[in-house]
């Protein structure tokens, strides 16, 4: 059984970005925008804290 | 439960649909007909429940219209006492002569002929609810295969040319007359709506595409499916098409289970799950017969879906940007179940990796790589697929027996495989060492594989990547001495892992041995290997758990990425 969410802390998250444009980037409901870095392909977007559920959200 | 002496007699109707309808459902399925074949509504054909005083089922659907919540109603196929009571010619005949199951103590004590009287009667009772009351929708549960000999459907096996005395072929009749009940209460039920939603329970999903309009995947992770079952069902039936996809769980730990309601979390995560997956959320409850209103479950349902609800924008009609195929053309028995099946998703789940789980039913033209996990056997269909697969220069990763022919002989694509089947490996354990190109993360020493395999031959300019480790003994009883210890002896030639452009194979079982004993080393290997034709997969994380789960869908202009870090506690029963 589950009980409790689990707290994670600085995590990094690489999408790869397919030739699209992404630029605006961050978590939803709340719209707390996050910083990220292109390379290699990818978007790095680093995520301070995750508790249980993030709902990461990369637009063009 | 007919004995219950005073059903309805505390439900409140306009205080039930307000608070539902203030849970945010707009979707609610009830039961006109229970498991226990008792009708909750004014029937003429059926058996109202006998201590019901009012039409419970009617005067729902009216509040339910008026508060604009869709209802469904629910019917039981499979099973029915009430009505297999009545007409014991309705119930099914075991091939001993049974029509009643042992142990009795079971909802499914007795199972209901499709072909008998019943057949017509539940038609029957399906129209007379949807001429009656406002319902835009139906399920039909418990259309299960249980095995019939009775003479009806023994006359039509024999027309079929079905061996009416094997098991196996009266249960695959019980299933081609389980999904012909489903088409034709669909049939009769679009006649007076056409837009009515139909999800029919049971039979396999690949045989009800074009009679539901909307499918239910029903998992109890406190109870029989365990936290192993929804993975593997998420990645399939999405791949069957464009249709709603129903995440059902349940507000209590077991069928039958009145007094549970998990924690909030438990049942939150499970949705989130879902719905990073596609899947609508479906909270099951067990409603009081007495209509006794349960708040403390409604306000659980509550506070998850309005959570849930601020979300909406970004879940709705996304869909999963997949890059990995699980091939698995087997019947609907084993995805439900096979543990290799479960190990493979479990592994690419905790590598990250965006993958579906699909079998002929549905296209793999679009995956980067296909994997066949340890009993893949290769028919005329799968063959054509993989050769077309990799004359595009796409990859392969199979394990074990996957890839030979029904009968085991030899590979059939050996060209593209690049390797010659020799037989069964006999050690026992099997151990293996694995070469430069693929030991990144691994300990450098012989590593135990946890399963059985094959014995491979590498041909032309296959390369060798991994050898088999002979034990000194294997496992066995001398009549002294049981080999218990049986420590790694010399490396062999033999491979236990080969690549051939972009075909690997591991000559063991290594998702049944991942399934047994989670060796991160296996992992790790399969991971490397996978790595080599992924190099640039479509996630990639730092400083996340194995347990945390990824999922990216996709919206115009916007994809979205979902992390779940949630940790099952093994020290209940939850497997
Ligand atoms: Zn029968």
């Amino acid at each position: 059984m589950i009980e409790e969410p689990i707290e994670l802390d600085n995590i990094t998250l690489s999408l790869r970005h397919d030739d699209r444009n992404f630029k605006n980037i961050y978590l939803a409901p709340k719209k707390e925008r996050l910083s990220y870095t292109l390379k290699g392909g990818y978007v790095h977007i680093n995520i301070p804290k995750s508790k249980g559920y993030s709902l990461l959200v990369i637009e063009e | 439960m007919k004995a219950i002496p005073d059903v309805g007699e505390n439900f409140d109707v306009e205080t039930f649909t307000d608070r539902i309808r203030n849970c945010g459902v707009d979707y609610l399925v009830f039961h006109a007909r229970c498991n226990q074949g008792l009708a909750y509504y004014n029937t003429r054909i059926g058996t109202r429940h006998p201590s019901l005083k009012y039409d419970l089922f009617g005067k729902l659907s009216e509040a339910c219209q008026r508060k604009g919540i869709t209802l469904g109603a629910y019917f039981n196929a499979g099973i029915s006492s009430e009505e297999g009571l009545q007409h014991r010619e309705w119930t099914t005949l075991y091939f001993d002569g049974r029509s009643l199951r042992e142990p009795r103590f079971t909802p499914h004590v007795r199972t209901m002929c499709y072909n008998s009287g019943y057949r017509d009667h539940l038609i029957e009772m399906v129209k007379e609810v949807l001429h009656q009351y406002p319902v835009e929708g139906l399920m039909i549960d418990c259309l299960i295969n249980y095995p019939c000999i009775c003479p009806v459907c023994v006359q039509e096996m024999k027309k079929r040319n079905m061996d009416w005395s094997d098991l196996s072929a009266v249960t695959r009749f019980a299933e081609i007359s389980a999904v012909r009940l489903a088409k034709d209460i669909a049939e009769e039920a679009m006649k007076i709506n056409p837009d009515l939603l139909i999800s029919n329970n049971y039979p396999s999903y690949e045989e009800l595409l074009g009679i539901n309009t909307y499918f239910d995947v029903v998992s109890l992770p406190a109870s029989d499916s365990g936290y192993e079952f929804m993975p593997v069902m998420a990645r399939y039936v999405r791949t069957l098409g464009d249709f709603p996809v129903l995440n059902m769980t349940g507000r209590f730990y077991d069928w039958g289970d009145f007094g549970g309601l998990r924690p909030e979390e438990a049942i939150k995560s499970e949705l989130l799950y879902g719905l990073a997956n596609g899947m609508r959320p479906n909270i099951g409850g067990h409603f009081h017969p007495r209509g006794d209103l349960e708040n403390a479950v409604l306000d659980r349902v509550e506070r998850i879906y309005k959570e849930l609800r601020t979300m909406e924008p970004w879940f709705d009609n996304a869909k999963n940007i997949t890059e990995i195929a699980i091939v698995y053309p087997k019947k609907i028995a084993n995805i439900r179940g096979d543990r290799q099946l479960k190990s493979a998703v479990r592994m690419l789940s905790e590598l990250k990796q965006q993958f579906d789980v699909v079998t002929l039913a549905s296209d793999w033209s679009k995956y980067k790589v296909l994997i066949f996990p340890d009993d893949i056997l290769f028919d005329e269909e799968t063959t054509r697929r993989v050769k077309k697969h990799v004359n595009e220069g796409k990859a392969v990763i199979s394990t074990g027996f996957s890839g030979l022919d029904p009968e085991k002989k030899h590979f059939v694509l050996e060209q593209e495989w690049g390797i010659k089947f020799l037989g069964e490996n006999p050690f026992d354990p099997a151990y293996f060492t694995v070469g430069e190109n693929c030991n990144k993360g691994l300990p450098d020493m012989p590593l135990s594989l946890y399963s059985n395999g094959i014995e491979v031959e590498a041909s032309g300019k296959t390369r060798t990547e991994a050898r088999l480790v002979k034990p000194y003994h294997n496992r066995d009883w001398d009549g002294e001495y049981a080999f218990y210890y049986n420590p790694p002896d010399k490396v062999t030639e033999k491979p236990a892992l080969t690549i051939n452009g972009q075909v690997a194979h591991f000559s063991h079982r290594i998702f049944s041995g991942y399934y047994d004993k989670a060796s991160v080393e296996l992992r790790t290997v399969f991971s490397n290997v996978l790595g080599r034709f992924l190099a640039k997969p479509l996630v990639k994380t730092k400083n996340l758990p194995s347990f945390t789960r990824v999922f990216v869908t996709e919206q115009p202009e916007r994809r979205m990425v979902h992390l779940l870090s949630w940790k099952y506690a093994n020290d209940r029963r939850t497997h």
